[in-house]
């Protein structure tokens, strides 16, 4: 399955899912900006969300850049979530979770398969990792998981071994308590919802699309009430 | 093109086989502009020939050959006497 790579002696097996795949999130970003901006959507950056009142059914965005006045608003602020919600009714319980990944520089395309923490994007850098660390909004790095995570890519594949690392970086996940997306709508403030989840990038093509439709039409689909945050309400004991 | 400010000691780094003169303190990229090397590598995509650009480490049109070792920033690394210096011609391939 993997023609182009040697794989490591201490390798003593793997599992398959012909689903995987690696989607690059810099082109993905452009590609759904492109789609807004085609669509007559406006982009409007440094604008950050101070307050957010309700009055006459429609909300008002009151930012660092001006106001925006509109019948809906949709929350996907990120950790910005956590004290958007509040104004629009909304209860989102999301925690920090840092993860530290390793990207070396530029090669030929040896990996025709993306690997839990090892891939390689389809400019030929690969990336490695990466970690799970309930250390709250510090996006640092340290040694020992970069040089932990750089030595398990090279057990899978010691051919990586010469191949040079260009930086290392650390970053905070958005993650909810059972790891899946929240998507809801406000009851006290209908019109207000939130979108958020980990793997924002696998759920760009629901977001994009189920996601946006359900917030266009108002109608929950079926399947939709799920990912509403009322399934971390613990019913009171009788 | 470029001329250098300052007549400085020479130390010799070879350039594709060819010896150069060049002044310690400088960084490959440097060396190679006031040389007047015409490109120091081909992308890996469509082959086209490159020249540092930035000169500070960020854009990476600079990769080089360095002693052996592919895919060096040319920019971001100090000439040696002795110091072999080639093309990187397209892609880094991977040892088989
Ligand atoms: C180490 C690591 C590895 C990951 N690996 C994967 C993976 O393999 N696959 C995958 O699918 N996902 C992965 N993810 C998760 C993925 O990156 C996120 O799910 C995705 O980025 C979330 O996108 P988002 O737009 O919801 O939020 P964000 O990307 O967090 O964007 C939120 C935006 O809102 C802005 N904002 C915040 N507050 C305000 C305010 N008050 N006013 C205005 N703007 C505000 C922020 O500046 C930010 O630009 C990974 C994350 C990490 C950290
Ligand atoms: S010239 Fe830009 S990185 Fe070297």
């Amino acid at each position: 399955m993997l023609p182009n790579i040697r794989i490591g002696n201490e390798v003593v097996g793997a599992s398959f899912c012909p689903d995987d795949g690696h989607v690059n999130p810099l082109r993905l970003l452009r590609a759904l900006h492109r789609g807004f901006l085609r669509l007559g959507g406006q982009y409007r950056s440094c604008c950050e969300v101070v307050n957010i009142s309700h009055e006459y059914h429609r909300f008002t965005a009151e930012t660092s850049g001006g106001n925006f006045t509109a019948p809906k608003i949709v929350l996907a602020a990120g950790h910005g979530i956590s004290t958007l919600a509040p104004m629009v009714g909304l209860r989102v319980p999301i925690r920090p979770q840092r993860g530290q990944v390793l990207i070396t520089e530029r090669i030929e395309a040896r990996l025709n398969l993306p690997i839990t923490d090892v891939r390689q994007t389809d400019e030929g850098g690969l990336q490695f990792g990466t970690t799970e660390e309930d250390i709250g909004f510090n996006d640092g790095t340290t040694l020992i998981d970069t040089s932990r995570i750089a030595r398990r890519a090279v057990q899978f594949f010691p051919q990586l071994a010469s191949v040079r690392l260009v930086r290392n970086w650390g970053c905070v996940r958005v993650l909810t308590p059972d790891k899946c997306a929240i998507y809801d709508e406000s009851e006290s403030h209908p019109g207000a919802f939130v979108a958020t989840s980990h793997s924002g990038v696998t759920l760009a093509a629901a977001n994009a699309y189920r996601a946006a439709e359900w917030i266009a039409d108002g109608v929950t689909p079926p399947d939709f009430g799920t990912f509403s945050a009322r399934r971390f309400d613990v019913p009171a004991a009788a | 093109m470029f001329r250098r400010l300052h007549d400085a000691a020479k130390i010799a780094i070879e350039f594709e086989g060819r010896i150069l003169q060049v002044a310690p303190h400088e960084t490959v990229a440097a060396a190679l502009l006031a040389d007047g090397a015409e490109h120091t590598r081909t992308t890996p995509v469509t082959g086209a020939p490159r020249a540092p650009y930035c000169m500070m480490g960020v854009c990476f049109d600079c990769l080089m050959e360095i002693d052996g070792i592919p895919n060096r920033q040319a920019c971001m690394t100090r000439v040696q006497d002795g110091m072999k210096v080639r093309r990187q011609d397209g892609v880094r391939r991977l040892e088989p």
